[in-house]
């Protein structure tokens, strides 16, 4: 430990080493822990009248808790959330499998360039507009309706928009790109030769994707199956723009919560959440053995 | 000008493992004072000690008799040439040779001049508003070594500069290097694995093994007395045989070796009884007619390789021993052929004994 | 053999064109409806081709007004995260400690978490643990927690190149940590830096689910489209899809030509 101080005292000087701890102890005290074990500390307690805080009635409870695993429309709505989050994922793994492939080892030279701009700029326009541009689409008088009427399938428009599959589709759209980005940047460290060696000895693309390219690409495969994942589950705007009225998703009860102030409940189910999402990435972790370290890089 | 270095009791550790242990050696003030020792064995470790990267886990670092221990590196009058050169990639030559004067303060145009007679120092004219990545290995070089001659210092560190060069250049700048130090009269402390690099250019030579100072001497001592069997393996070739002392006659002794009693130097006065080893050195090594000389060794020959100016021939003796020797090209060697079989002698004037030690790492 | 080599070619030529179509038509379509003057924002039936709907969102005083607030948060977001993007990046590349990898764990975890959780714990704790009422500052805290991450990830990519002799060489030539940092390790951290920036600026700009939880009754750009989206819409929208569209196109045009010079500067 005198050591550690000694070296870094040495390597960075005193307002080097200064500036580390204020700007990291600000962060992940005041932005990462503090807000966190806030919002935890929330979910434990129970809705008070303002001049009950602080008194006898506020004590630390499970109720919250309670109240959701209890409700049947609730479960209902985080169970439907989280298998249309996992179809989204498993939809995006396998549009964009091949597409990070064939970019990072198939294409060659200034193609390259293009179609990485291809991927980047979709990626880049705001969630909002992605989903607006599938509200256009699937609107009563949108495009596919009126491509449908004038082929003669349907006589009336259809309203796409009554169950689950429009934010299903439009959730899809708007985050599949997180998928292709880490698989290519994985993917693009996988050395040529290695393809090349086992085409030589024979095996077949089949093979050579199960043995060779997977293995490689598993912590990208990782990363985006636990970002698309997270968005997916996490979305607000895809439910508000392209969900029915009649069909709540799970961001959409915490809204309302907030919006009812009744901010403990809203919090234990933003806690029920993000357990949600960090189960997701262990399992992802643990599926595809990497660290937590190579998720990131 | 050059200041003296003193390294008292010095010992570094990381974890269990002493990289350096006990070292003691006074570098004279304008000196060429190299360390020679195998890879791993803390040269670096060394230097890094004298230019105050770190301070010793124990012991006394001197330079002009000042204390420095607990100084950084930026107070110390040294200036170290670092194993990979350490440019500065996103400036010019002369940014680079103008570093160290530029953050001492120094005005820009007293700045130039300096740096433009220092450009002329290393020869590098013309290179001045390039960037480093620009330029030649040797070119470099000579940038590393005009930015820490910028600053005046008094001792100049130098850690293998040379090993990445190619031989032709590095015959070049070993010269130059040599040529600078006269000129600048500072104090060089040159660490190389390359015992020629050692033995040709410095007035004093330290010999390492793994974390241990063996021998400190001029070069010719080095070579012709080593001191321990480590520096007698490490530097130059050799020719080892192992026994005991049988007896002892003054300065020298008599080895009873299983390919017969040999007599030799004693400089570690050894006594009887004890085992030693001893070193021959191949150019010493000659053959003989007479029968009956001493220190009398027969042999067969059992390769001969020709080297242009002489030839290296591998003897076996009767025992299985090997050996090699030299036979000058310059007509008096007598002509040999493989498998012949030949009586080789030795001086006694040309061979010690030495208690053995740890020489497998050289 | 030649034949079957050239099948799989057009499969994968299909495919690609599928991909990018799924991928471009919708906003495709969207583009052009901005330009219909029909007052429904559809293609069909096409009224006439016209700017009006530009006029019509310039008009939109709570747009600009979004859009203003969007500066500010970017802004400061960029001033927040980069700095101490900056100090995490040195603290995992230059400190050699036992916690280590769970520190680094713990810093990048906003990452990991969705934005609506740290959208609402940052409104928690600043609103009724500060006495700070959801606004502009708890949007751009609650942004900046996980853009922190992006810029520090971004940072430390590069500083791990770092070639730390060049320091030590420096310190030996007699500059001081001050100078060492200004004239050696921040040059070569710069394109980090900036592409930080950058990367910064836009991830706030374009932020929807922590602003919205954090915000309050105020507005940037994304919560104010979201609002005219849920309710009646406009072609205005359009407009501003286009306005967006272009602006990213450029962005990413330049952002991907300024990686490219970098890449080919490094190898
Ligand atoms: N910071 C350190 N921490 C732990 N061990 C170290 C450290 N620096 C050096 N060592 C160890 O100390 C020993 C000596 O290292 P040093 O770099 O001084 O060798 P060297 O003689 O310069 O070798 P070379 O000729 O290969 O450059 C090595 O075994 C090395 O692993
Ligand atoms: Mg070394």
């Amino acid at each position: 430990m005198r050591d550690f101080w000694k070296n870094a005292l040495r390597d960075l000087g005193k307002i080097g080493v200064a500036y580390i701890i204020i700007t990291v102890g600000i962060w992940l005290v005041f932005m990462i822990l503090i807000p966190q074990l806030i919002m935890f500390d929330y979910s434990l307690r129970p809705m008070l009248a303002l001049r009950d805080i602080g008194g006898p009635k506020d004590v630390w409870t499970l109720k919250n808790y309670i109240v959701f695993f209890t409700n049947k429309l609730h479960m209902a709505i985080f169970f439907k959330t989280i298998w249309s989050s996992f179809i989204v994922t498993l939809v995006a793994l396998a549009i964009c499998y091949p597409i990070a492939f064939y970019l990072a080892k198939v294409v060659r030279g200034g193609k390259v360039g293009l179609l990485m701009l291809g991927l980047i700029i979709p990626y880049w326009i705001n969630e909002l507009l992605r989903l607006f541009a599938w509200q256009l689409i699937l609107a009563d008088s949108g495009i596919l309706n009126q491509l449908l009427i004038l082929l003669g399938i349907i006589v009336d428009p259809i309203n796409f928009r009554a169950g689950n599959g429009a934010v299903i589709l439009g959730m899809t759209y708007a985050y599949i790109l997180f998928m292709v980005f880490p698989i290519y940047n994985v993917m693009e460290s996988l050395d040529r030769n290695q393809l090349d060696a086992a085409r030589d000895l024979g095996a077949s693309w089949l093979r050579i994707h199960r043995r060779i390219v997977m293995p490689h690409a598993k912590p990208g495969i990782a990363v985006g199956c636990t970002m698309t994942f997270m968005l997916a589950a996490g979305t607000v705007a895809a439910p508000q723009l392209l969900g029915s009225p009649s069909s709540f998703w799970f961001t959409q009860v915490i809204n309302t919560n907030f919006e009812c102030a009744n901010w403990n409940q809203g919090a234990a189910y933003a806690t029920v959440l993000m357990l949600l999402c960090m189960i997701f990435m262990f399992i992802m972790l643990k599926i595809f053995k990497v660290g937590l370290k190579e998720l990131t890089q | 000008m050059g200041q003296d270095v003193e390294i008292a009791d010095v010992s570094m550790r990381f974890g269990d493992f002493y990289a350096a242990r006990d070292i003691n050696v006074h570098i004279e003030a304008g000196e060429f004072f190299s360390f020679l020792g195998p890879s791993g064995c803390g040269k670096t470790t060394l230097l890094r000690l004298v230019s105050g990267f770190m301070d010793p886990t124990k012991g006394q670092i001197k330079i002009g008799g000042k204390d420095m221990i607990g100084i950084g590196s930026n107070n110390r009058p040294t200036a170290m040439i670092f194993q990979n050169l350490a440019l500065f990639p996103l400036m010019t030559v002369m940014e680079n040779i103008g570093f160290g004067l530029e953050v001492r303060g120094m005005p820009k145009v007293e700045r130039i001049k300096k740096v433009e007679e220092l450009i002329e120092l290393v020869d590098l004219f013309g290179t001045g508003n390039r960037y480093v990545s620009e330029l030649s290995g040797g070119q470099m070089q000579r940038v590393a070594i005009a930015r820490a001659l910028a600053v005046n210092p008094a001792v100049l560190l130098l850690d293998e500069p040379l090993s990445a060069l190619d031989l032709k250049l590095r015959h070049h700048m070993r010269a130059e290097l040599r040529n600078i130090q006269r000129r600048t009269g500072v104090t060089f402390i040159y660490i190389t694995h390359d015992q020629t690099e050692a033995l040709t250019m410095s007035d004093r030579v330290g010999v390492m093994s793994i974390g241990k100072l063996e021998q400190v001497a001029v070069p010719d001592v080095i070579y012709n007395n080593p001191a321990t069997a480590f520096v007698a393996s490490f530097v130059g070739e050799t020719n080892r045989l192992q026994g005991t002392i049988s007896n002892i006659d003054g300065e020298y002794a008599v080895l009873n070796t299983a390919s017969g009693p040999f007599s030799c130097k004693n400089p570690q006065r050894m006594s009887k009884g004890e085992e030693g080893t001893i070193f021959i050195r191949p150019e010493t090594v000659f053959m003989t007619k007479e029968s009956n000389a001493s220190n009398l060794l027969a042999c067969g020959i059992q390769n001969l390789s020709f080297e242009g100016a002489y030839a290296v021939v591998t003897l076996k003796t009767e025992q299985g021993q090997l050996l090699t020797m030299r036979l000058n090209n310059d007509g008096t060697a007598p002509s040999v052929k493989a498998d012949e079989n030949v009586n080789v002698t030795f001086n006694r004037e040309n061979a010690f004994v030495l208690k053995n030690g740890d020489s497998s790492s050289a | 053999m030649k034949s079957s080599k050239s099948i799989f070619r057009i499969v994968v030529g299909a495919y690609l064109a599928l991909f990018f179509a799924y991928m471009f038509l919708p906003l495709i379509f969207m583009t052009i409806i901005a330009f219909n003057a029909n007052e429904v924002p559809q293609i069909t039936p096409w009224k006439g081709f016209t700017f009006m709907w530009f006029g019509e969102l310039a008009k939109d005083e709570q747009m600009w007004k979004a859009l203003l607030n969007s500066f500010i948060v970017a802004f400061s977001v960029v001033a927040i995260s980069v700095p101490i993007g900056l100090g995490g990046a040195l603290l995992l590349t230059r400190l050699q400690f036992k916690a280590r990898d769970f520190v680094y764990g713990v810093l990048v975890s906003p990452i990991l978490t969705p934005g609506i959780i740290l959208g609402i714990s940052t409104f928690l704790f600043w609103d009724s643990y500060m006495n700070v009422p959801g606004g502009l500052w708890t949007a751009i805290l609650g942004q900046a927690t996980f853009i922190t991450s992006y810029c520090m990830l971004l940072i430390m990519s590069r500083a791990q190149r770092f070639d730390l002799t060049q320091e030590e060489a420096a310190f030996d030539l007699g500059a001081s940590h001050r100078q060492v940092f200004w004239k050696i390790t921040l040059p070569f951290l710069r394109p980090a830096l900036i592409s930080s920036v950058a990367l910064a600026f836009m991830q706030s700009f374009d932020n929807y689910n922590t602003t919205l939880f954090a915000i309050g009754v105020e507005q940037t750009l994304p919560i104010y489209i979201g609002t005219k989206l849920r309710s009646f819409i406009s072609p205005a929208m359009n407009a501003l899809a286009v306005v967006f569209i272009a602006l990213t196109i450029i962005g990413a045009i330049t952002y991907e030509y300024r990686r490219r010079r970098e890449l080919i500067k490094i190898r």
